[in-house]
């Protein structure tokens, strides 16, 4: 991981003197994962908030010093500033976000387990989140998406770390339930994939 | 060389051993995908106009909402860019989307949103090559557009081929006339210099005020007195 340590300072640096492909890499690096936390969070502002977001980051870059996990943790403090600053933190509805893809007595989804296994994509496994407590869903957003380290996660939502932790592993392990619930259990074929059944 | 879009190793997930679990982790830290990136080159156009602005005026330490609202410029640049080719242009004649059109006006004096609707021509939009021909007509630089047309071009955000930048060449008498054009142009609300008022003009009283009696006073008597006694 050295490799990318140091690519990324190479970037910063760059970035910071006006290179603006430095700047796209960087943007290219965090925005996606960025985006998926703020959908977590945010719902339909998500858009909004990351552009908001970036803006004051090219505002703010020149000051900012660190490695790449406080890069990382320095764009979620901005984001959810940004978020609380256009009071559009919304109550995450329900009914939205539930994944039609894990209905398994939907007639459309014959064989949920191989399918959802095999095919989860970005979008569903974000609606799972979702679903979480909205505390839980964003510290597991910031520890599982935005790959920040215990310590970044409790800053930034004001708990302790061992809280964080607890509350990530049991976020975790709801949505595992859930997915067993939902008809998904390691009976799935992924599960026997490179085994001799 | 390391590609900073490789997700960040998940340092400890016990629970990953759960293939179901693992799928649904896996998924939230795929690859960004070509929708979740679609906005690089606005965001990237909104940091070279950042960059430009803060190598211009070193000395002007611009606050965080200015140097916001500048980049939401930069932001509207790009869009309008690619539909008419012509920043300012696009923010002028309403083609920016909604919540961008409503930044362009506050900051640089351009129409407002008309809710999705377009308040020029929609064939600049969709001919761009039109706007080179003699039909096409584009803000008066001459005009209130002028502070609007200027910013854009001191951002870089006017491209050289588009109405806009002719009607401001046209405007400043020449290409090379636009930079010294454009630093004489001010920001719609200030207070414009009077131009026509004289610059002497008094402050205080005259100081020519008469101090002494008229001089043409007169000193004799009304020669036109009556001469003879009334009778009775």
């Amino acid at each position: 991981m050295e490799d990318r340590a140091s690519r990324f300072s190479e970037l910063l640096t760059a970035a910071q003197a006006g290179d603006p492909d430095a700047f796209a890499a960087l943007w290219r690096g965090a925005h996606p994962m960025l985006l998926r936390y703020l959908r977590v969070v945010a719902g339909d502002a998500a858009e909004d908030v990351a552009s908001e977001t970036w803006l004051r980051v090219i505002g703010g870059l020149g000051g900012f010093s660190g490695e790449e996990p406080g890069f990382r943790a320095w764009l979620v403090r901005i984001a959810r500033n940004t978020l609380m600053d256009g009071h559009r933190r919304r109550f995450r509805r329900p009914e939205t976000l539930t994944p039609d893809l894990t209905r398994a007595d939907g007639p459309s989804v014959p064989d949920v387990a191989d399918t959802v296994i095999d095919r989860i994509g970005t979008e569903d496994a974000l609606r799972l989140v979702a679903r979480l407590p909205a505390e839980v869903a964003e510290m597991v957003t910031l520890r599982v998406v935005m790959g920040l380290e215990v310590a970044d996660v409790a800053a930034l939502v004001g708990r302790s770390p061992g809280a964080v932790r607890v509350a990530v592993h049991r976020g975790l392990r709801r949505l595992a339930d859930q997915l067993r619930a939902d008809g998904v259990t390691q009976h799935g074929k992924a599960a026997f994939s490179g085994r001799d059944v | 060389m390391v590609e900073m879009s490789e997700p960040t190793p998940l340092a400890d997930a016990p629970l990953l051993a759960d293939p179901a679990l693992r799928a649904v982790v896996e998924a939230l830290r795929a690859p960004g995908t070509e929708a979740e990136l679609v906005g690089q080159e606005a965001v990237v156009a909104a940091f070279v106009a950042a960059q430009n602005r803060s190598t211009s005026r070193p000395t002007r330490r611009s606050s965080v909402l200015s140097s916001l609202l500048a980049s939401k410029i930069a932001m509207a640049a790009a869009v309008g860019a690619v539909t008419v080719g012509g920043t300012a242009a696009a923010a002028y004649t309403g083609t920016l989307p909604g919540s961008l059109q409503g930044i362009a006006h506050r900051t640089i004096g351009a129409p407002e949103a008309t809710d999705g609707k377009q308040v020029t021509d929609p064939n600049e939009r969709t001919h761009p090559g039109a706007e080179r021909s003699e039909h096409a007509k584009g803000p008066d630089a001459t005009g209130p557009a002028a502070f609007g047309l200027c910013t854009a071009f001191e951002h870089g955000g006017l491209a050289t081929p588009s109405t806009a930048y002719a009607s401001l060449e046209r405007a400043a008498g020449g290409k090379d006339r636009i930079k010294a054009y454009c630093a004489a142009i001010r920001r719609p609300g200030e207070h414009p210099t009077p131009t026509g008022a004289p610059s002497d003009h008094p402050t205080g009283m005259p100081t020519d005020h008469p101090t002494g009696m008229p001089s043409t006073h007169p000193t004799g008597m009304p020669t036109g007195h009556p001469t003879g006694h009334p009778t009775p």
